[in-house]
């Protein structure tokens, strides 16, 4: 069992794993309907260069845009349902191939459709996000969202970021009440 | 996306090699990829070549984007365009590399033509009565861009020069959507592909803009799955979601406000393979064509189709859309294919749908 952290912790990865090569950054959730319309919550991952902005629409790596241009960020696909044990969704970084001018990568989940659906992370349990070790399967660090969210449709649940020549993870759980779109923009994606 | 990008070259059916004589030499290696009707390919016709049509015969519209006189982008593939040809048990849906040709040489060459049909010719050819010893090269094979014989009828289609001399010198850039600015697409400038982002967020919304005096234009759609499923909705036929009883989560909802309209769930853009926007008249009266189709993005980027057509109460396919690998390639068409919504569905390659009548399908 790797670090847990609280909203706004950090710790460094690589200490953690001396010659850290991939990762993979499990999402998990349970949601609970109120409206009679199933819950889908999509995971998805931003690559930032400075002013915290996408190097490019490529590297907003979602459902429809399932690996950055170098293939150093992959999302392994979707879970429409979010049922069963386990992470969610998964999207795994090869952080040697991480260009250089990425400096960190963002992971946010959204809920689809969300506004017409009257769903919101209000409805959402059991939140997490953990970063296991791709060469051990030994989890490195874990953050548990327990903040009681109420409009938000979608979330940042947390960032991979360099630091020296380090590669470290920061909890974030921050919340947004505009969607995926709204994440997309405010991280600089043309959403056109 | 299972579609499969334009290709440049498709081995010709054994039937379509074994119709060639013996001795008819003028048949190059690499056959260039003419999808003949069955009437047209007689296996007695000894002064068949290698698909070869007069460049008057094979004006496509500029800007086509199988166009191999470009780069090659991920663009939609050309559907056939005539219903007959269009509905064979050989076609999968996909579009074919290239209507119909006429194969006749003109000049009438014979089976001991050895002149070789080059693919490639730096300057158009000339039709000069060839005859059966011309040792010279033959008309260029045709692009599989080569579009339908009518479609040089169009305006804005005369006077086009060949492809050859408006090979871009730069690199080619696939054509996007600007901010702030409407995209207009024309027959000089027929497609537009939005981003991933474009194409897997929010909704997308096609709407016919249209004055009164049209006449009772009405849209739909017909589409197939990546599954392989394949239907239509039409909002004045009640049939309104896509796929037919999901009603709940639509992936194209047919809707009506001020105009018809189509809503595509981008959320699962994944599972869109390829679809239509077609029109009609809803009330069978002719219509006087005009207005616009406008599709609208997510983020607010629109794509304006003007819809030039002439008088007619045929139905029309206006645009055309292809899921290429999670980018969506919009395509102004314009094209009146045929008398009824089943006719103008198996012009475009639609053939896996069954029909309860002309209007309807069976689902």
């Amino acid at each position: 069992m790797g670090v847990s952290l609280s909203k706004g912790g950090n710790v460094s990865l690589t200490k953690a794993a001396p010659n850290l090569i991939s990762v993979s950054v499990g999402l998990g959730w349970d949601a609970r309907s109120t409206s009679g319309h199933g819950f889908d919550l999509d995971a998805s991952a931003l690559a930032l260069g400075e002013n915290h902005k996408v190097l490019g629409d490529d590297y907003f790596v979602f459902f429809n845009n399932l690996k950055s241009p170098d293939g150093s960020i992959e999302h392994l696909g979707d879970n429409l349902t979010g049922e069963g044990d386990g992470d969610d969704e998964v999207i795994t970084l090869n952080l040697v191939n991480v260009p250089p001018s990425v400096l960190s990568i963002v992971f946010a989940v959204s809920i689809y459709d969300a506004e017409s659906r009257q769903q919101s992370f209000g409805q959402v349990r059991n939140a997490y996000i953990r970063v296991v070790n791709l060469a051990n399967d030994v989890e490195l660090a874990r953050y548990d969202l327990t903040e009681d969210a109420s409009v938000e449709t979608a979330m940042v649940f947390g960032e991979v970021y360099r630091y020296n020549q380090e590669w470290k993870f920061r909890a974030i759980g921050q919340g947004y009440a505009s969607g995926l779109a709204g994440i997309a923009r405010d991280f600089g994606v043309n959403v056109g | 996306m299972s579609t499969p990008p334009p290709a440049a070259a498709r081995p010709q059916p054994a039937a379509a090699r074994s119709a060639g004589s013996s001795l008819d030499l003028s048949e190059p290696a690499a056959s260039p990829p003419a999808r003949r009707s069955p009437s047209a390919g007689n296996p007695l016709d000894l002064s068949e070549p290698a698909a070869t049509t007069p460049p008057a015969q094979r004006s496509a519209p500029a800007g086509n984007p199988l166009d191999l006189s470009e780069p090659s982008p991920p663009t939609a593939p050309r559907p056939a365009r005539h219903p007959g040809a269009a509905s064979t048990s050989l076609d999968l849906g996909a579009a074919p590399l290239a209507p119909p040709v006429n194969t006749a040489r003109p000049g009438g060459s014979t089976s001991l033509d050895l002149g070789a049909a080059p693919l490639i010719r730096p300057e158009p050819a000339v039709s000069r009565g060839s005859t059966s010893l011309d040792l010279s090269p033959a008309a260029p094979a045709p692009s599989p861009a080569a579009g339908p014989t009518h479609r040089a009828s169009q305006p804005g289609h005369h006077g086009q020069p060949s492809p050859a001399a408006t090979r871009p010198t730069g690199r080619w850039h696939e054509p996007r959507t600007t901010p702030d600015v409407s995209t207009i697409l024309t027959p000089q400038s027929p497609t537009v592909t939005l981003t991933r982002v474009q194409s897997g967020v929010g909704t997308l919304t096609f709407e016919a803009v249209v004055a009164p005096g049209v006449g009772d234009l009405r849209l739909g759609c017909a589409y197939q799955l990546v599954s392989g499923r394949s239907s239509t909705v039409q909002h004045q036929a009640g049939r309104r979601y896509a796929p037919p009883g999901e009603t709940r989560r639509p992936l194209v909802l047919a809707a009506r406000q001020q105009f018809e309209r189509l809503e595509f769930d981008l959320r699962q853009v994944a599972d869109l393979e390829r679809c239509v926007v077609y029109a009609f008249s809803g009330n069978g009266t002719q219509l006087e064509w005009g207005g616009t189709l406008v599709i609208t993005t997510f983020g607010g980027d629109r794509i304006e189709l003007p819809i030039e057509l002439a008088p007619s109460n045929a139905v029309a396919v206006l645009a055309s859309v292809y899921n290429i690998r999670g980018q969506l390639v919009l395509r102004s068409e314009m094209d009146l294919i045929g008398r009824t919504i089943r006719e103008a569905c198996r012009g475009y390659g639609f053939d896996r749908i069954t029909w309860l009548d002309d209007q309807t399908p069976v689902d």
